[in-house]
């Protein structure tokens, strides 16, 4: 199925490729001038550094807070910011070189001491900060070795080391010395742009930090040189009036356009919708082996219900989204197959499949999968709507439920669903996966669960298979290629057991006014040093 | 004075009333708790809130103590309005009062009622006198479908349309934001859409029958001019039900704010609102709710006494001969 908003988002993709081109054949090389306003969807809830790690949870303060090392937008490979060189001393540990010469946005220099103050205060168990969602198997810590050298050290083997450093902002140790209950409304970090004020409910502003060590850095990030004198964050719930503030003109930048919007602006003059693939998920969990229906056992009735799903038009009803490649990692993730397909279209197999099940004695009559989502989920109820109908169309019966978190949260974790027994449940549900590799994906959404732990990492997992269990929990141990190998061997192998079918990537958009080249990747930060004026 | 010890002991009645039903509601919808932190929190997390708020004590405890605590002016601390932090052993030690949250946005709210009203009420009155003074006439005609327009439009719709063509197609205003004296004109236009069509058909509806009474007869035969006649004396007497309808009504902007406040980013009251229902921010919610609700009643109880200034016959609990 061909869908006019597929067309018009590989055109639009097509265009970021195009801005994307441009935006490496011309260097930005006038001085900063002028505002960058940007239509964000939400005001923060601070802007403390530990912050820096979610984009949501304040646009934009990465301008403002960088990190030791980061994620390259368009390679998705690791970069250096103000860290220089890195390695690994052994499971536990990284040692950092600390780039010299740079000072926080206070005049107070970043030694190696400061780094490993800042590292601390935001991986400190006991502040408790929200970063502790990806703080990994043990407790971080981080020590100066010497005036350049920073040793960051986790008390249990963390093999994601490396991408928990591309989170937390680096800010100033004078600050939270001094005046620690500034740094939740005062960011200072080293970044190319200063804070200056935030007026709650309205929006923030930075101004350009001239003595950024990226001017003179030639291993700088983004274009070196940032094209706009002042940033302003203007804080716009309503999509409507996002949208409106770049058609007015009064915004460069407006984010999380809705897809009929994104559509308007290709007939629109002045400006564009971008678009580019997210790291969120709608998926479909088949019930496996715990507390299922025995039905559901049958290899050829699990693999006809997946060939019974159109995905791209599922993919299509979403809006901004694409079909994805049958896993639940964007490319370049650490495990990612790429000789992992999407699941085929197929109805007419996967009728001969129930037709063979029959034979062998199995009773289709009481095949009926109930179809689940969430009412906080996006077009839940056309698309589990046209699950239905798939399933039907191939002589699988189905019940369709849009259940509020109250009711679908428990019936989707260990501690609620044990409770219902012989259930034929396919669950439709969205998961994000920012780490860049597979090992919690696979825990979270594999491995068995635990009836005696039910908040533990497995809490929503419905297959029992202690194979997979043992190999995942080597897996989850090694480090480098033996890591990537292992976990793509395990991607292919619940890939072909027809557990969890992927239905959409989800894209986000911005509305970009004409003469602004935008760069951003998988984790839509908006980073002003990756915004320019289009010649 | 026993009319206005009256109407504050019903006032005081009804905000306790709103108290206890904020205060019950919160609980009723589950564990406030697991609202606050969303299904994925841990048990460490949950607890740590709970004994925090003090959400370990049983309910009537609770609301004992909420009310003592308001009473002092207490409101609550906001474990999640600044700190984005988990609940932990010291979350006592960094929330912030709600009250001085909810005061910091009080003046942008009153400042875009003002406003709203700043234009409905001379607005609905000139366009309430002048469908009276000039019966089945086109005026009235127009007059009588925009007021009805007015009353029956969606704010939500009107505030895009608003902004689609000032601030899109003709550049002339900003699409929202806070700060300007013209950025309150979209949303005050916007606001006061409603009441400029209820103020002008209650004021034709009062002033026709003014202009019915032998007085003005008397007025008109003594070759007052028509102006006169109309502007002063009929809405004179016709001033008690465009008073109490201006009360219902700004009564109403203070609650109605919360829709036009998010479609122009408003800082008011009613942002504030919004946000803390989608941060689950419990005693947040609370105090906004009250904050709002006692500034109804107040409303309500100064139109009372201002009914009793312009209407000396009414006596509580009496007839009037």
């Amino acid at each position: 199925m061909i869908n006019s908003r597929i067309v018009a988002r590989s055109l639009t993709n097509a265009c970021s490729l195009a801005v994307v081109s441009a935006f490496f054949a011309v260097p930005a090389l006038s001085a900063p001038e002028g505002t960058l306003v940007v239509a964000v969807n939400q005001e923060p809830q601070d802007l403390a550094a530990q912050g820096a790690y979610k984009e949501i949870n304040a646009t934009g303060l990465r301008n403002v807070m960088e990190t030791l090392i980061a994620v390259d937008p368009q390679t998705g490979g690791l970069i250096p910011v103000l860290a220089t060189a890195w390695e690994r001393v052994d499971g536990n540990t990284l040692r950092f070189t600390i780039r010299e010469g740079v000072t926080f946005h206070d005049g107070s220099p970043m030694t190696a001491e400061a780094v490993a103050t800042s590292i601390n205060w935001v991986w400190s168990p006991e502040n408790a900060f929200t970063i502790q969602e990806y703080a990994g198997p043990g407790t971080i810590t981080a020590s100066a070795i010497d005036e350049s050298t920073v040793e960051v050290t986790s008390d249990k083997a963390d093999p994601l080391l490396e991408f928990r450093m591309t989170l937390g902002g680096i800010s100033s140790a004078e600050q939270l010395a001094n005046s620690p209950e500034k740094h939740f409304d005062t960011p200072v970090g080293t970044g190319p742009y200063k804070f200056v004020e935030w007026a709650r409910g309205q929006y923030w502003t930075a101004a350009v930090n001239d003595s950024w060590w990226g001017l003179e850095a030639d291993d700088a990030y983004g274009t070196t040189k940032p094209d706009f004198a002042e940033l302003r964050f203007v804080f716009r719930s309503e999509d409507a009036t996002r949208a409106a503030m770049v058609q007015s003109g009064e915004a460069q930048i407006a984010m999380f356009p809705s897809a009929a919007e994104c559509e308007r602006a290709g007939e629109d003059e002045g400006y564009s919708c971008v678009t580019g693939p997210s790291t969120t998920y709608l998926y479909g969990r088949l019930d496996h082996s715990l507390h299922a229906d025995p039905i559901l056992a049958d290899p050829r009735i699990r693999e006809a219900v997946f060939l019974s799903l159109d995905i791209e038009g599922i993919a299509g009803l979403y809006g901004m989204a694409s079909v994805p490649q049958g896993q639940l990692g964007a490319r370049g993730t650490i495990g990612f197959n790429d000789n992992v397909g999407p699941y085929e279209y197929d109805p007419e197999r996967a009728m001969e499949l129930l037709s063979a099940a029959e034979a062998d004695g199995h009773d289709l009559s009481g095949l009926s999968i109930e179809v689940v989502g969430r009412d906080t989920t996006p077009r839940i109820k056309p698309i589990v709507e046209a699950i239905g109908a798939m399933l039907g169309s191939v002589g699988i019966g189905s019940e369709i439920r849009v259940q509020t978190p109250q009711e679908f949260n428990p019936r989707v974790r260990i501690a609620g669903y044990a409770n219902e027994p012989g259930r034929q449940m396919m669950q439709v549900h969205v998961k994000q996966n920012p780490s860049g590799d597979y090992g919690l994906l696979l825990l979270s959404n594999y491995a068995c669960p635990n009836i005696d732990d039910p908040t533990g990492p497995s809490r929503s997992s419905v297959y029992c298979d202690p194979e997979f269990d043992g190999e995942l929990s080597e897996a989850m141990a090694s480090f480098g290629d033996e890591r990537d190998r292992s976990m793509q061997e395990l991607v292919k192998y619940v890939h072909d057991r027809h557990l969890i079918v992927p239905l959409a990537l989800l894209d986000r958009g911005y509305l970009v006014k004409d003469g602004i080249d935008f760069v951003f990747g998988t984790d839509h930060r908006i980073q002003a040093v990756y915004v320019n004026r289009s010649e | 004075m026993a009319y206005l010890i009256k109407r504050t002991v019903n006032s005081a009645i009804i905000l306790l009333l709103t108290v206890s039903f904020v205060f019950f509601a919160g609980r009723l919808i589950g564990d406030p708790a697991l609202n606050m932190l969303g299904p994925g929190a841990s048990d460490v997390a949950l607890e740590n809130l709970r004994r925090a708020a003090g959400l370990n004590d049983p309910i009537l405890i609770q609301y004992f103590r909420y009310i003592l605590n308001l009473l002092s002016g207490d409101f609550g601390i906001s474990y999640r309005y600044g700190f984005s932090v988990l609940p932990s052993e010291k979350l006592s030690e960094i929330g912030q009062p709600v009250i001085e949250i909810v005061l910091e946005r009080l003046p942008a709210t009153f400042f875009l009622a003002g406003a709203s009203m700043g234009f409905a009420v001379p607005l609905g009155v000139i366009m309430g006198v002048t469908a009276a003074a000039n019966p089945r006439s086109i005026a009235d005609r127009i007059v009588t479908v925009m007021s009805l327009a007015g009353v029956s439009i969606v704010q939500f719709w009107l505030g895009l349309m608003l902004i689609v063509f000032f601030a899109v197609h003709l550049g002339w205003l900003p699409t929202g934001g806070y700060g300007e004296w013209w950025h309150v004109i979209l949303p005050a236009l916007t606001l006061a859409a409603r009441p400029i069509g209820r103020i002008a058909q209650v004021t034709r509806s009062a002033v026709l029958e003014e202009l019915a009474k032998p007085y003005i007869m008397t007025a008109r035969a003594k070759g007052l001019p028509p102006t006169r006649v109309v502007y002063l004396h009929s809405l004179r007497n016709a001033a008690i039900p465009i008073v109490t309808m201006i009360g219902d009504e700004l009564s109403a902007l203070l609650t109605g704010a919360i829709l036009v406040e998010k479609i122009f980013a408003w800082p008011g009251i009613g942002l504030l609102i919004i946000d803390s229902l989608s941060r689950s921010d419990l005693p947040l919610i609370q105090a906004s709710i009250i904050v709002v609700a006692a500034l109804v009643v107040c409303v309500n109880l100064l139109v009372d006494i201002a009914y009793r200034l312009l209407n000396p016959r009414i006596r509580i609990g009496k007839k009037e001969a």
